[in-house]
C-alpha cells in the first residue's frame, strides 16, 4: 500500500498512483483534521497532488526526495492554512 | 497482452466506431462544423492514446489524420468523398492494427509501407488544400507557419547568444541588464540560485509551461511525472486550481494543474520529451543571466551608499573575495527579507560558485550590482560613486550629465540602427544641458513615465495622459531640446489617439526604463496593451539607465566602450527576444496571462481538442466533465456467464423447496412447517426470478450494436457498385441477448450485401422503371412478446421465382416434381437452401452460394426462424424472428415410459387429448384430424426406441402434443403432460455430446435431470 492511513495522518510511501486517489479522497473527506506525511514518497500522481492541495492539510513531513519536494512544496504549503 | 493494451484495443475499437459514425454524419450533415469538431476530438483522443505505446506507424497515420481533420474543420468545404474515403482507409488501417495486436498478443505486425502511404496521402491532401487556402485561414497551416516563425525567432536568439559570448559575454563595462521575466520573478531566491548554479553561464534556459488537458488522466498521463522527468530540469513547480477548490466538490480525475519548469537541456531534447503533448506545451527561451533577479521586499536605503559603492568597486576590480566580504558583512546587518539582502546573497553565492569562471562570476555580479543599485535607487536616485573607478554601475547621475557617454552610445548606434541613433542624439542633447537642468528634466520625464504606467482604462486616464503630454512638450520646448522635440510630437499625436506606445518608447529613449509601458502599474489586468508594446526598443536599456549612462565619462577606453556596446546590444536582444520589460516597480504577475493571450487564438484554431477544455478550465474549479465519466463497466463475458450459471443453480435449488414442503407434509405430517417452507419459497422464488431477470438484462444488448456498422457498409458497397442507396435503420434500441445479437451480425451483413448487389438496381435502371433513382434499404428491429423481429426490406428488383425454380433444379436441389408443385412463395424461399446462388458471376460481394444458406443456419442456431417474401420489381423483404434470450428456455415437460422429457415451448402449438377412436392410419402413418387438418401422429416411445406402449388414460385418450417442426405440424404421442418450466439449458458434454436427439439437459427442482428433445432430429 503506497498510502498508509491512520486516524490522524496518511503516510505516503514510494509511488502513489492514480489508483490510490479514490481512497485518499475518501480518507481526506472522512478525516478533516488528518495530516499528511510525505517523507517516504518518491512520486505521487498529479491527481493525488491535486486532491491533497484541495484538502489543504498540514504536511508533517516533506518528501525526502528533494527534487519532488521542490515541485510540490509551493502548491501544498500555501494551502496549509486553508 | 497487458490489461492496458487490452483496454487500449477495446477503446480504440469504440473510438473507431464513433469516428465511422461521425464520418458518415459529416457527409450528410447540414452543419458540418459541429460534426467535424467532434470528429477531430475523437481522432485526437485516439492519437493521444496511441502515445502510451510504441506504435510509431499507428501514431503517424493518426497524426496525419488529425491534422487533416483540423484543417477540414476550418474549411468545411474541403470535405469531400475522396477525403472520407481516405479517412476510412486510415481507419481500416487502425482497425487492422488492432486485430493484429490481438492476434499476435501485443506484438503487432504493422504494415509500415501502408502507414507511410496513408500518411502521405493524407498529408498530400492537406497540402493541396493549403494551396487553396487564403491567408486568413487559421488552422494547421497557420500553426505550421507559427512554428516556423518561432523557429526562426529561436534561431535568431541563438545567434545573438553566440554573438554575445563571442565578444566575451558581459564584459566589464556591461551596461545592459537581462530582461526580467515575470515568471522567473516569482521564484524564490533559493530557487533562482539553485537554477543558476546548475546552469552554464551564458547558456540558454528553457522555460516550459505545460498545461495538460483536463482529461489527460484518462489517457494514462501523469503530467507531474512527465514534468519531473523532463530533461535538464533545474526548477519546476505545479500550479493547480485544485488548491482553491473545495475538496468536497473536487473531481480528482480532472486535471486542473499546470506545470512550469526551467530546463537547461537543449530545445530538441525538451521538445522530444513533450512530443506527445506538444500542443499543451509552451517553450520559451531565456538566458541564464535572466535568473539573476533580486527577490524580497524593497526598501530604500537598506544599504548605505558607501557599502554599495565599495561592493561595486570590488566587483569592478574582479576581486571576488573583497566583494564577498563586503556582502557578508552587510548581510549580517540586513533584514534578510529585503531585496538588497538577496543581492548580497547573490554576490556571495556567485563568488562561491564552482562551475563559473571568474569572468563569468564577475559578469553575474555586475548584473546583480546593477540591480541592487537600481533597487536602492528608487528614492535617492542620483548619487555619485567612486568616479575614478569609472564604475559604470555607480555613477548614474553624474554620468548622465557627462558627455562621455556618447562614446559608448555611438558604438551602439552603429549596430543598433535607428534606436541607438535616437538615443545617441538624445544623449548628446541631454549632455548639453547643465547639471541642474538635466536633473530636473530627467525627474520630470521619469514622473511622466510613471503617469503613463497607470491604468489606461481608468476614466481619468485621458486627462492624465493629456497632462503628461503637455508637461513633456513644455519641458522639451523650454530646454530647447530640438532633437527630442520632433519624435515627441509624433508620439504625443499618437498618444492623443489612444496609442501610448510611441510615447512610452520616447520616454524610454530619453531615460531608459523610465516607463514600463502604458498601464504597467496595473497588476495583472493591464496586460493586453502592455503586451503589444513590448517591442525591443522600449526595453533595451531599461534599468541601467541611471546607473550606467553616467560613467561613460572621459575614462572610457576603447576597450571599455566596445565592451559596453556589446552588452547593450546583448541586452537589447535578450530584452527584445523575450518581449519582457525590466522594471523598477515591484513585479506583478503579468507573465502568465501575457503568454496565454497571444497563444490563445492559435490554440483555439489549431488545437481543437484541447480548446473546449481550456476554456472550461478557468471557468470553474470543477469544469464540466468533457469526457463524461462513463457509467458503464466493461465486464468479461465469462463473468456474466458464471453469474448466469449460478443463478441457474439457484433456481434449481430453490425449486427443491416445494418438494421439501411436500415431504414435510406427507411424510412427517408437519403441515405448519410445510406452509412456512412454501412461504419462504415464495420469497426466495421472487428474489431469484428478479435476479435472473437482472442478469439477463446485463446480457442484453441493443440492436444498434450490429446496426451501427451498416451505414459504412452500405456506403462502401453502394459506392463500389455505383448505386444510390438510402439506408434506414429503425428500432436500434431493441434489445436481445448478447449471443443472439452477435450471432446476427454476420447474417445481416450477408443480407445487406445481397440486397445491394442483387436487389437494388443501378440508378439508370431504376429511372427507366419509374422508381426513384435512390434505392431504399430498410432494416427494422422490433420486439414482439419474447421474440425479436428483424426485417430487412429493399425496394429493388425482387426475386423472380421462376428463375429460382430453374436454378434450383439445375443445381439438383429440387426434383422436377417439386419444381412443378411449389408455389412462388416457396420457390423464393429456395434461396435459403444450401449451395444456392443465382448470380452468374461470383463477385467479391456476394454470389458464392454460401450467403443465404449461411444466414439461415446462423439464425437456426439461435432458435430463430426466417422467411423471405419477394415481389418482382417491387423488392424483397426478409423477416427474421429470434428469441430474446437463449439463456433461459421454457420447456414443456412430458412423460413417456416413466421418464421426463422437455420440449421447447416455442415448438409446442397445443396439447390435446385425442380419443383412440379418432386415430386413423393413412398410408401406414397414424393420423388424426385436428381443427380440420390432418395431423400425423408419432409415438415418442417409438421415436426414442423405448420398448413400451404409450399409456392411455381412463377415457381411452392419448396425450398428444402438437408441435411445429420446421414448416410441418406433427402430433407427438406421449404418456402425460407435466406442465411447463423455465430451465437453463446446458449443452450436452462429453460422450453425450454426440447424441443429436437431445439438444441439451437441465436440472429441475427435485434435482433430477431433464433431457430436452431436439424434435428436428428425432422426427
Amino acid at each position: 500500500m503506497p498510502i498508509v492511513y491512520s486516524e490522524d495522518k496518511a503516510i505516503f510511501e514510494s509511488v502513489v498512483t492514480i489508483q490510490e486517489v479514490d481512497d485518499l479522497h475518501e480518507w481526506l473527506l472522512a478525516h478533516p483534521k488528518g495530516s499528511i506525511d510525505l517523507a517516504a514518497c518518491e512520486h505521487l500522481h498529479t491527481a493525488a497532488l491535486q486532491t491533497l492541495s484541495s484538502a489543504g492539510r498540514t504536511i508533517l513531513a516533506w518528501p525526502d526526495v528533494e527534487e519532488l519536494k521542490q515541485w510540490i512544496e509551493p502548491l501544498l504549503t500555501t494551502q496549509e492554512n486553508k | 497482452m497487458s490489461p492496458l493494451l487490452e483496454q487500449f484495443v477495446s477503446e480504440t475499437r469504440d473510438l473507431l466506431q464513433s469516428i465511422s459514425e461521425q464520418l458518415l454524419e459529416v457527409e450528410k450533415a447540414e452543419d458540418k462544423q459541429a460534426t467535424l469538431n467532434e470528429l477531430f476530438r475523437i481522432v485526437h483522443t485516439l492519437k493521444g492514446n496511441t502515445g502510451l505505446f510504441e506504435f510509431p506507424d499507428l501514431t503517424r497515420v493518426l497524426h496525419a489524420g488529425e491534422d487533416v481533420m483540423s484543417e477540414a474543420r476550418e474549411q468545411t468545404d474541403l470535405w469531400d468523398q475522396t477525403l472520407t474515403d481516405l479517412l476510412f482507409d486510415a481507419m481500416d488501417f487502425v482497425s487492422n492494427f488492432c486485430d493484429s495486436l490481438e492476434e499476435n498478443d501485443g506484438e503487432p505486425v504493422s504494415d509500415s509501407a501502408l502507414a507511410s502511404q496513408l500518411e502521405k496521402s493524407l498529408r498530400a491532401y492537406l497540402e493541396a488544400s493549403s494551396g487553396e487556402a487564403d491567408a486568413d485561414r487559421k488552422a494547421t497551416s497557420d500553426t505550421a507557419e507559427k512554428t516556423t516563425k518561432t523557429t526562426k525567432k529561436t534561431a535568431g536568439k541563438k545567434k545573438s547568444t553566440k554573438k554575445a559570448s563571442g565578444s566575451k559575454r558581459r564584459p566589464p563595462r556591461a551596461k545592459g541588464l537581462p530582461a526580467e521575466n515575470q515568471q522567473l520573478a516569482e521564484l524564490s531566491y533559493d530557487q533562482l540560485n539553485h537554477a543558476w548554479q546548475n546552469s552554464e553561464a551564458g547558456g540558454s534556459l528553457w522555460l516550459v509551461n505545460y498545461r495538460p488537458i483536463t482529461e489527460c488522466f484518462f489517457q494514462g498521463d501523469d503530467p507531474l511525472h512527465s514534468a519531473r522527468m523532463a530533461p535538464g530540469v533545474v526548477w519546476g513547480t505545479v500550479i493547480s486550481e485544485s488548491r482553491d477548490a473545495d475538496i468536497n466538490d473536487l473531481d480528482p480525475y480532472q486535471c486542473v494543474s499546470t506545470f512550469h519548469l526551467l530546463s537547461n537541456a537543449s530545445e530538441e531534447e525538451i521538445r522530444e520529451h513533450f512530443r506527445y503533448v506538444d500542443d499543451q506545451t509552451d517553450i520559451e527561451e531565456l538566458s541564464v543571466e535572466q535568473l539573476l533577479l533580486l527577490q524580497g521586499e524593497e526598501q530604500k536605503d537598506a544599504l548605505p551608499e558607501e557599502t554599495v559603492d565599495a561592493l561595486c568597486e570590488a566587483i569592478e576590480g574582479a576581486d571576488l573575495n573583497a566583494a564577498r566580504q563586503i556582502a557578508e558583512t552587510s548581510l549580517e546587518l540586513l533584514n534578510s527579507e529585503l531585496k538588497a539582502a538577496s543581492a548580497l546573497r547573490w554576490i556571495i553565492d556567485i563568488a562561491d560558485g564552482e562551475t563559473a569562471t571568474s569572468t563569468e562570476k564577475r559578469d553575474a555580479q555586475i548584473i546583480i550590482a546593477q540591480r541592487l543599485r537600481h533597487d536602492q535607487h528608487l528614492s535617492g536616485y542620483r548619487f555619485t560613486v567612486v568616479e575614478n573607478m569609472s564604475d559604470e554601475d555607480d555613477q548614474s547621475d553624474e554620468d548622465s550629465s557627462d558627455v562621455s557617454d556618447s562614446d559608448t552610445q555611438n558604438d551602439v548606434q552603429s549596430d543598433d540602427g535607428a534606436l541607438a541613433n535616437l538615443s545617441h542624439d538624445f544623449d548628446a542633447e541631454l549632455d548639453s544641458l547643465n547639471e541642474e537642468d538635466r536633473e530636473a528634466f530627467e525627474h520630470i520625464i521619469r514622473t511622466q513615465g510613471r503617469i503613463l504606467e497607470f491604468d489606461p482604462a481608468d476614466e481619468w486616464s485621458r486627462g492624465r495622459i493629456k497632462a503628461a503630454c503637455n508637461v513633456l512638450h513644455n519641458a522639451v520646448t523650454c530646454l530647447e531640446l530640438k532633437t527630442m522635440a520632433e519624435p515627441l510630437d509624433t508620439a504625443i499625436a499618437s498618444a492623443t489617439e489612444g496609442d501610448l506606445t510611441a510615447l512610452s518608447d520616447w520616454i524610454n529613449e530619453v531615460i531608459p526604463g523610465a516607463c514600463e509601458g502604458p498601464g504597467a502599474s496595473v497588476s495583472g489586468s493591464d496586460t493586453s496593451e502592455n503586451d503589444t508594446e513590448n517591442n525591443p526598443s522600449d526595453n533595451t536599456l531599461v534599468d541601467n539607465t541611471d546607473i550606467d549612462d553616467t560613467e561613460a565619462d572621459e575614462s572610457s577606453t576603447d576597450e571599455q566602450s566596445s565592451d559596453k556596446q556589446s552588452t547593450v546590444e546583448e541586452a537589447t536582444e535578450s530584452a527584445g527576444a523575450t518581449g519582457d520589460t525590466a522594471s523598477h516597480e515591484p513585479k506583478i504577475e503579468q507573465e502568465p496571462e501575457k503568454k496565454t493571450e497571444p497563444d490563445a487564438p492559435v490554440k483555439a484554431a489549431a488545437k481543437v481538442e484541447s480548446k473546449p477544455k481550456q476554456e472550461a478550465k478557468p471557468a470553474s474549479i470543477k469544469p464540466e466533465p468533457a469526457v463524461t465519466t462513463s457509467k458503464s463497466v466493461k465486464v468479461d463475458q465469462e463473468k456474466i456467464d458464471r453469474l448466469m450459471n449460478l443463478i441457474g443453480e439457484m433456481t434449481v435449488a430453490k425449486n427443491a423447496l416445494p418438494f421439501l414442503a411436500k415431504r414435510a407434509e406427507e411424510q412427517h405430517g408437519l403441515r405448519d412447517l410445510a406452509r412456512e417452507i412454501k412461504e419462504q419459497y415464495a420469497v426466495v422464488n421472487r428474489i431469484a426470478e428478479e435476479m435472473q431477470d437482472s442478469i439477463m438484462q446485463i446480457r442484453m444488448m441493443p440492436f444498434s450494436f450490429i446496426s451501427m456498422r451498416f451505414p459504412r457498409l452500405v456506403r462502401d458497397i453502394s459506392r463500389r457498385l455505383e448505386k444510390d442507396v438510402q439506408l434506414i435503420i429503425e428500432g436500434e434500441d431493441t434489445e436481445a441477448d448478447k449471443n443472439i445479437i452477435e450471432s446476427l451480425a454476420e447474417p445481416l451483413i450477408h443480407i445487406v450485401r445481397n440486397s445491394l448487389d442483387h436487389g437494388i438496381e443501378s440508378p439508370e435502371v431504376r429511372q427507366a422503371q419509374g422508381k426513384s433513382t435512390t434505392g431504399t434499404l430498410t432494416i427494422r428491429a422490433s420486439q414482439e412478446a419474447d421474440r425479436v423481429m428483424i426485417e430487412i426490406h429493399d425496394d429493388g428488383k425482387g426475386i423472380n421465382p421462376d428463375v429460382i425454380r430453374e436454378k434450383a433444379f439445375e443445381k439438383g436441389l429440387i426434383d422436377d416434381a417439386t419444381r412443378q408443385r411449389i408455389t412462388d412463395k416457396e420457390a423464393v424461399n429456395l434461396v435459403l437452401m444450401p449451395g444456392f446462388s443465382t448470380a452468374e458471376e461470383v463477385s467479391d460481394l456476394s454470389g458464392r452460394g454460401v450467403g443465404m444458406d449461411a444466414v439461415r443456419s446462423a439464425v437456426d442456431k439461435v432458435n430463430g426462424t426466417m422467411a423471405l417474401e419477394s415481389e418482382v420489381g417491387k423488392g424483397t423483404r426478409i423477416r427474421i424472428s429470434l428469441p430474446m434470450s437463449i439463456a433461459v428456455t421454457r420447456v414443456m415437460i412430458v412423460e413417456s415410459d416413466e421418464q421426463l422429457m422437455g420440449i421447447p415451448m416455442d415448438q409446442v402449438l397445443e396439447t390435446v387429448r385425442v380419443p383412440r377412436s379418432e386415430i386413423h392410419t393413412v398410408k401406414h402413418v397414424q393420423t388424426t384430424v385436428l381443427r380440420d387438418r390432418i395431423v400425423p401422429l408419432k409415438s415418442l416411445n417409438d421415436l426414442l426406441a423405448l420398448p413400451a406402449e404409450q399409456i392411455i388414460n381412463e377415457e381411452e385418450e392419448h396425450a398428444v402434443l402438437v408441435a411445429r417442426v420446421g414448416n410441418d405440424v406433427i402430433g407427438l404421442v406421449v404418456d402425460d403432460f407435466r406442465g411447463s418450466v423455465d430451465i437453463i439449458q446446458k449443452p450436452m458434454a462429453g460422450v453425450l455430446s454426440g447424441m443429436q436427439a437431445y439438444s441439451g439437459a437441465a436440472l429441475i427442482g427435485d434435482g433430477s435431470v431433464l433431457m430436452v428433445l431436439n424434435l428436428k432430429e428425432i422426427l
